[in-house]
């Protein structure tokens, strides 16, 4: 039953990211994959600050794993960065491409701990 | 075929002008084709410069923006109330897109949330391995992997149709492979990593997934293009095949292209001097013949939708028999589908 849920939230979690995805690319023309990467940096935000409620036993376990596993696993995405990252660099976008790279491996450990110290603060 | 064949290919069909002019009583200048066709050897009409390409086509029947609309930066019109409702003016009203990517979202995290179970959570239960963990690594692998392959695939299959494409990227691709790998797992496991202070295993474990994660999706990205490549030329050499087995030279009809049609009596003229080689040949050099001999010179229809309209033309030509049988090319009728390996345009 809570394998179940879980599979569900995942689902609603990817289409939270397509709505997100999708208004995002309607007003961003620029090259930069702006889309998918504030889909990370949200999904992983949220991810530190679950993590801090879950520690402090502020929410219960079956809690924790809906919404880490279910929903912040189907809303943030590592195959649509890596893919962004392909294609920007067999088009030869080889700044921009080396850009997002580093944005994704930093920004997303950055936002974490902010989540983290965001959670552990407010409790 | 070498120059100089083709070159007793335009004797032949000056020839065969000749002959043709002698048997009509035709009105209009009878000795006008024939300086026109005598220096064809010396500056034979190249076949590609003949034909329309389909660059062309699509610039000349694209509508080029008039007025207001072309200047740099046009203005925007937003779109009616009514048609923002609509799923083909906007992505976010399409409700089909909406299930797909639901239902795959749910199959990717069934999948990852499966493998958790299957595979032990970490490599190793100590030390520098402790903090590799190995589902979410196995998860995001094969996730980019089918992605990679899946877009790079969908975005060359032509011969499937658009909206299929579209939910299969939206479904499995946005949805499934969306679901199935995660960053945020993958950031929760670096900060514990890091709060535990094993900050090699951690930066290992970070590094090491976005290469593995570059490398595999880039030979995904590969594979996709190879199968594709593979499906286009075998898909154009059938086409080529089928067209070649109904009687056709291989040359397609393009939009604004004259397709002229055999009148009974020149070809009667040209039936003993011309092979069938030959024909294949000799349409594009007399495609530039300006006058009534060009009805001689025997251009084989290809599109089996011209040939219902031969016995229309043939009717008129003993009434007029010096008047040039052609037609322009039935645009407006159905096209025979031959995928064109060029353009991708097999709809």
């Amino acid at each position: 039953m809570t394998y179940l849920l879980v599979c569900l939230c995942g689902g609603l979690g990817a289409t939270a990211r397509f709505v997100l995805n999708t208004s995002i690319q309607q007003t961003w023309k620029r090259l930069f994959p702006l889309s998918t990467f504030v889909i990370n940096v949200i999904a992983t935000f949220c991810a530190g600050l679950a993590a801090a409620a879950y520690a402090q036993q502020v929410v219960p376990e079956s809690t924790y794993l809906l919404f880490v596993t279910g929903f912040l696993g189907g809303f943030s995405t590592f195959s649509t960065a890596i893919n962004e990252m392909v294609s920007l660099f067999r088009n030869r976008h080889f700044g921009m491409a080396t850009f997002y790279l580093i944005a994704t491996i930093v920004v997303p450990i950055i936002c974490v701990t902010l989540g983290w110290l965001v959670g552990s603060t407010v409790h | 075929m070498s120059d100089n064949t083709s070159d007793d290919v335009n004797a032949e069909v000056a020839d065969a002008a000749s002959t043709a002019a002698s048997a009509t009583p035709a009105p209009t200048t009878p000795a006008a084709p024939a300086p026109v066709v005598a220096p064809a050897p010396t500056a034979e009409p190249q076949p590609s410069t003949m034909e329309i390409s389909a660059a062309q086509v699509r610039a000349q029947s694209m509508p080029k923006p008039q007025g207001a609309a072309a200047v740099a930066n046009p203005p925007k019109i937003p779109l009616a109330p009514m048609k923002k409702m609509q799923a083909r003016f906007n992505p976010l009203a399409d409700g089909m897109v909406y299930l797909v990517v639901f239902l795959g979202g749910t199959l990717g995290t069934a999948l990852r949330y499966g493998l958790s179970f299957l595979v032990p959570a970490t490599a190793q239960p100590l030390g520098f391995w402790h903090f590799f963990h190995l589902p979410t690594f196995i998860a995001n692998m094969c996730a980019c992997f089918i992605f990679a392959c899946l877009t790079s695939y969908l975005s060359q299959a032509a011969w499937i149709r658009k909206r299929t494409r579209q939910l299969v990227s939206r479904g499995f691709g946005m949805g499934m492979c969306g679901g199935f790998s995660t960053l945020s797992a993958l950031a929760i496991e670096e900060l514990t990593s890091l709060q535990t202070s094993h900050v090699l295993g951690a930066v290992f474990y970070l590094l090491f997934s976005f290469v593995c994660g570059l490398i595999v999706a880039a030979v995904g990205a590969k594979l996709g293009l190879v199968i594709t490549a593979r499906k286009t030329a075998r898909l154009a050499a059938e086409a080529l095949q089928r067209q070649q087995a109904q009687g056709g030279s291989g040359r397609h009809v393009t939009v604004g292209e004259t397709v002229l049609l055999n009148s009974p009596n020149a070809a009667d003229s040209t039936a003993s001097t011309q092979s069938a080689d030959a024909s294949a040949t000799a349409a594009p050099a007399a495609a530039d013949v300006p006058s009534a001999f060009t009805g001689g010179t025997p251009v084989p229809a290809e599109n089996p939708n011209d040939a219902p309209a031969t016995p229309t033309a043939a009717p008129l030509a003993p009434t007029a028999p010096a008047e040039p049988s052609f037609e322009p090319a039935p645009i407006t009728d159905e096209i025979p589908l031959t995928g064109d390996p060029t353009t991708g345009e097999a709809h």
